[in-house]
């Protein structure tokens, strides 16, 4: 071994000792590990734990106590998490997403004839960080999200028509235990049951059906109102499965697959309801969704 | 002798190294220390004058024809940027000479369902003289670089989950 390699690896180990310290301290004092870290492995509770509990180890050459951990299992999903935290959960369809409400508004003052939606200012979501929850300070994946709200005008319309899309890239980041991306999910949701929502109908909604490319392609999305439409795309690899409910404004925008560390992945939708009132129409928005294994 | 010069060696490094964890030990402290006196509660947070800072570069970069390094230069994730921005294109929406000018800057939280930000609240106007307002927000990366979530501030707002925010 050279002197250049041996004072690697004690940069190396000096870095992970003192980060170390560092998020154990803070896994200590600020309760930071009520995140959990998906595990999509078909194996035993005790297994799960070992493999995790390995991976520690080999990672930060740390000793975890197995006994201080649980399997939580949720439809397809396996969580590990310390004993004692509940995972933070905005579920939808077995998904822990976190949600923001929004509205949209019909168009106002003089009606003019338009064949594009017009769409209203974006909105860009904070970055939802998805951290180690042994090692609250590394940050194991991301996902960055942006949605837009808008309406679509055309001769002889009654009501309104509003036009909703979203798109969300996920990744890995590698600083940790080199985690795979399985899951990036987003959604909208209506707010509530009663109200406005009685005077929602779907128009239309893209993608429609389970959608897999390989290599990655562009995806192109679009929706149709009374022959006027409006248009989206987004870069799919692998598997992009759109959730629809039946209540007005519920669609998931879900990607599937197991995309190498570091490596990005997108999802997004686009979709349209009628209002066959002149009000405002409030919605959800979901994102974070993510899933990561090995 | 080659011994001799190992064992040397062994224990230069051995000084090394307890020197290392002294220092790193050190700084870890200083960046503490350095977080908690900005003011703001969330370590790590830019200033304000930092995120001005950015506001003014990415107002400059926005200038420049097909804004060519806004995305990598000030954006977070240069893919959200450049799909915004493919946006704010279509919808024939830029930005004007003036700089936004700050109404207010505040801080969104570090939690779980969110980075820790500086979030500027601006008002400006665009190239075809319509005024907006909006938010811009400055994060610090864990390369330590400050970055914005909507670097395409002119077209793009910004949103944080509030902390009143429960699950539902």
């Amino acid at each position: 071994m050279t002197i250049r390699s041996k004072l690697a690896y004690l940069l190396a180990a000096t870095a992970m000792l003192t980060g170390l310290m560092h998020d154990l301290a803070s896994a200590s004092d600020t309760g930071a590990t009520n995140l959990v870290v998906r595990g999509i492995m078909p194996a035993t509770e005790s297994q799960l734990i070992d493999e995790f509990v390995n991976r520690v180890h080999d990672k930060w050459d740390a000793s975890i106590e197995r006994d201080d951990y649980r399997v939580i299992r949720e439809l397809n999903s396996v969580l590990v998490v310390p004993k004692g935290v509940e995972p933070l959960h905005v579920q939808s369809n077995g998904v822990d997403m976190f949600q923001i409400s929004g509205a949209v508004n019909p168009p106002a003052g003089e009606v003019t004839t338009k064949e594009d939606a017009v769409w209203n200012r974006p909105v860009c979501l904070a970055r939802h960080n998805l951290a180690n929850p042994v090692f609250p300070s590394v940050i194991e994946a991301w996902a960055d999200a942006c949605y837009a709200a808008g309406y679509i005008q055309y001769p002889g319309q009654s009501g309104w028509d509003a036009v909703f899309k979203q798109y969300q890239t996920c990744a890995t980041t590698g600083n940790g235990l080199n985690y795979h991306l399985k899951q990036c999910t987003m959604a909208f949701g209506p707010v509530g049951n009663g109200g406005g929502i009685n005077f929602l109908d779907w128009n239309d909604w893209s993608p429609k059906s389970t959608t897999y490319m390989n290599p990655c392609s562009q995806l192109n999305l679009a929706v149709s109102v009374a022959g006027f439409g409006a248009e989206h795309a987004i870069s799919l690899c692998e598997t992009l499965n759109p959730v629809k409910g039946e209540r007005p404004l519920d669609f998931q925008a879900n990607w599937a697959g197991d995309a190498p560390t570091k490596h990005h992945r997108e999802t997004g939708d686009l979709i349209s309801v009628h209002n066959a009132l002149l009000s405002g129409i409030p919605y959800q928005v979901y994102y974070g969704g993510m899933e990561i294994g090995f | 002798m080659a011994t001799i010069r190992n064992t040397r060696l062994g224990l230069g490094v051995v000084l090394a190294a307890v020197a290392l964890v002294g220092a790193g030990l050190f700084v870890t402290n200083e960046l503490r220390t350095t977080a908690a006196d900005d003011g703001s509660q969330t370590p790590g947070v830019p200033s304000p004058a930092e995120a001005e800072a950015l506001l003014t570069e990415a107002h400059r970069l926005a200038q420049e024809p097909n804004h060519r390094d806004l995305c990598q230069t000030i954006a977070q994730n240069a893919e959200t940027c450049q799909r915004v921005l493919k946006w704010a294109e279509e919808a024939h929406v830029r930005p004007s000479a003036d700089r936004p000018s700050i109404l207010e800057d505040n801080v969104a939280e570090n939690t779980a369902a969110q980075q820790g930000a500086r979030v500027l609240r601006i008002r400006g106007t665009l190239a075809d003289g319509r005024s907006y307002t909006g938010k811009f927000s400055a994060v610090r990366t864990t390369a330590g670089e400050i970055r914005s979530q909507n670097a395409v501030y002119w077209y793009s707002d910004f949103a944080t989950i509030s902390s009143s925010f429960t699950p539902a």
